[in-house]
């Protein structure tokens, strides 16, 4: 998707969510009208830390290909990226924060405001 | 026919005064009704006015009627409709005489056909010959019963012993009473003379008055050995009609066994609950994992078995160690059995039609609530040591929080999903509203999410169990299993209670009972019935 295209259609486009998953410690990529991405949000969020949230359209590309590493891993959406890496998906998600794991990664990515 | 009967009854009457009661003569006596066998009188008219013809299933229960309500009719109001043969219910009339004297357990069979029966024999006898005034009354009794059902019966068997079946119709008290020549292979003149005399009480007296006026020279030796073979005879009928009685409950137990388990199934799979699901008919996807859930369930109670045997023998953990690795890779075939339904029919999983009563008391997300189950274990699982504890509350923690996301997220969709379907006037219906079509689209998007949220909530609740796996030793995960296993045992149980518990109320509501109550309706109407006369 081209950024004007995808700025017609009110969703980010490749490039958008590339920069994003650089500069911003914790990103949820999600598919427009899915719930699940809030439900990672609030996940998150009551970790402490601060989400931004990102909406593709359906066309996207494989959160995978959107970064260099984990290329190949077939990854559903809602996607997150924390510290610039993909975790994976929502279930992924979850299973980090029930083992304990969610937060020392959040506070190695300088995502937790302490 | 009648006026067969009538002669019969009338001969009966002239030459034997130990004949049958008449039933308002019975009646009249209430309990002492065999007592004193008085000079009967000509029985009334309307006794003979019916046809003994009737089906035998419905002549039962109204026999079974006759005798709980004899007693209580000691007035003498003879019910017309009761009466369907002068034998039948001269003899239910006096059976009903020996409710009072008699243990209520022998009562369960109306008597009749015991009268038959004697007519049968005196039917065999007849080649005996009897040279006293009775072979003539005997000539036209057996005629009697050839209108009668059994007899129907029994004239086809007029050589033959009775069949057990047959038997079992019999009242038991007729042995006691008076010890009748049932069945006897050999009909001897003793016997038939015997079926002369179709209900009396206290026996032994009517007998030697009998075998006085009957038999001169052979007296004591007739009398003694009569008795002894009545007395053979009588026991070996007592044996076959138990015989008889205890088949008959046991394949009773089993067919309502069968019943009881075809009922379970279908009940499982949702088609009794209370008329149809939402959706419809019960998808195959749904009925498919019905059945692996129970097969599920059976090896879950071996699974408990198996880990109680463990604990109790203090296994080496090693051993004890592995079947907590099956317990675990158990759950887990549960929760893959759960998400290849999920795909098709997430909603049989959502409204729990799957689990008990009780268990959908707690359904959360089409299963078990996390943090409510830690609660539960936490208690269980002591002694625990500090570094455990911290780890099982920050787990508790974390699986509320998890809880609560999923919680607000669903909560985000019911309301997205009813503006949508809302949206609009909702005053049209569906071709007057505008983009009908498209509306149902989205809502059917939306709609759609529901199988996310239940694939993240049996997530959550695959971690929580994983999580716990790892944070206790073996022997503490093999009690957390053990009790998980038997809190959803006593939750299943729970639920047959439930649905088993006699209810009262339905007598007075059975018309408006729910259907998926029928079954206790109908469990527990004859209850009620057998009580109400007394």
């Amino acid at each position: 998707m081209t950024r004007a295209t995808a700025a017609a259609a009110g969703v980010a486009a490749d490039e958008e969510v590339r920069r994003a998953v650089e500069e911003k410690p914790v990103v949820v990529v999600g598919r427009r009208g899915c719930c699940m991405a809030q439900v990672a949000r609030r996940l998150l969020l009551g970790q402490g830390a601060n989400p931004a949230v990102l909406e593709v359209g359906d066309d996207a590309a494989d959160p995978a290909a959107l970064v260099s590493d984990k290329a190949g891993a077939v990854v559903a959406f809602p996607a997150v990226f924390i510290g610039g890496r993909l975790v994976g998906g929502l279930d992924r998600l979850m299973a980090m924060h029930i083992a304990g794991e969610l937060v020392p990664v959040l506070k190695q990515a300088g995502a937790l405001w302490l | 026919m009648v006026q067969g009967e009538e002669s019969s009854w009338r001969m009966a009457a002239s030459t034997h005064h130990e004949r049958a009661i008449p039933l308002n003569q019975a009646l009249a006596y209430g309990v002492q009704a065999h007592a004193s066998a008085s000079v009967a009188a000509t029985p009334p008219a309307s006794f003979l006015d019916f046809q003994p013809a009737a089906a035998a299933a419905a002549y039962f229960g109204e026999l079974e009627e006759a005798l709980i309500h004899g007693a209580a009719n000691a007035a003498g109001v003879v019910d017309p409709g009761m009466i369907r043969g002068g034998d039948v219910h001269t003899k239910s009339a006096a059976t009903a005489g020996y409710l009072a004297a008699r243990p209520p357990t022998l009562e369960i069979f109306p008597s009749w056909p015991t009268r038959q029966q004697q007519q049968l024999h005196s039917g065999n006898s007849q080649s005996v010959g009897s040279t006293t005034d009775s072979s003539s009354a005997q000539n036209t009794m057996p005629q009697m019963e050839l209108v009668s059902p059994a007899s129907i019966r029994a004239s086809s068997e007029q050589q033959q012993q009775p069949q057990p079946g047959q038997e079992v119709m019999m009242v038991t008290t007729d042995d006691y009473s008076y010890k009748p020549g049932l069945a006897a292979a050999s009909p001897s003149f003793q016997q038939h003379q015997l079926q002369q005399q179709p209900l009396h009480g206290g026996g032994d007296h009517d007998k030697r008055k009998l075998g006085s006026t009957r038999k001169e020279g052979k007296l004591v030796d007739a009398k003694t050995e009569r008795r002894l073979a009545q007395n053979r005879e009588a026991a070996r009928k007592s044996r076959l009609r138990k015989k008889a009685y205890v088949q008959n409950l046991e394949t009773s137990r089993v067919r309502l066994q069968q019943i009881e388990q075809e009922l379970q199934r279908a009940r499982s799979q949702g088609l009794l609950l209370g008329g149809c699901s939402a959706a419809g008919d019960t998808s195959s996807g749904a009925a498919v994992f019905d059945m692996e859930y129970a097969r599920w369930l059976d090896d879950d109670s071996k699974r408990l078995t198996e880990l109680r045997g463990g604990l109790q023998a203090h296994l080496l953990d090693t051993n004890l160690g592995l079947i907590v690795e099956e317990c675990m890779q158990h759950y887990d075939e549960l929760f893959q059995l759960k998400a290849s339904l999920a795909r098709s029919d997430v909603f049989h999983l959502l409204t729990g039609t799957w689990a008990t009563p009780a268990e959908r008391c707690f359904l959360w997300m089409g299963g078990f609530r996390p943090s409510d189950l830690l609660k539960i274990l936490i208690q269980q699982l002591d002694p625990l040591t500090e570094q455990q504890m911290l780890g099982i509350y920050n787990l508790q923690q974390s699986s509320e929080q998890a809880e609560e996301a999923l919680g607000q997220g669903l909560q985000q969709l019911h309301q997205s999903l009813a503006d949508t379907v809302a949206a609009g006037t909702l005053n049209n219906d569906g071709p007057g509203v505008p983009n009908y079509m498209s509306l149902m689209a989205i809502a059917l998007d939306k709609l759609a999410n529901l199988e996310s949220f239940y694939q993240q909530a049996d997530n959550l609740r695959q971690q929580t169990l994983h999580q716990l796996h790892r944070i206790l030793t073996t022997r503490q995960a093999a009690r957390c299993f053990l009790s998980i296993g038997e809190y959803y045992r006593r939750l299943r149980a729970l639920s047959n209670l439930w649905s088993s518990r006699p209810c009262e109320s339905f007598i007075g509501t059975e018309s408006v009972s729910p259907p998926g109550t029928e079954l206790q309706t109908m469990h527990h109407q004859p209850q009620q019935n057998q009580y109400s006369g007394f």
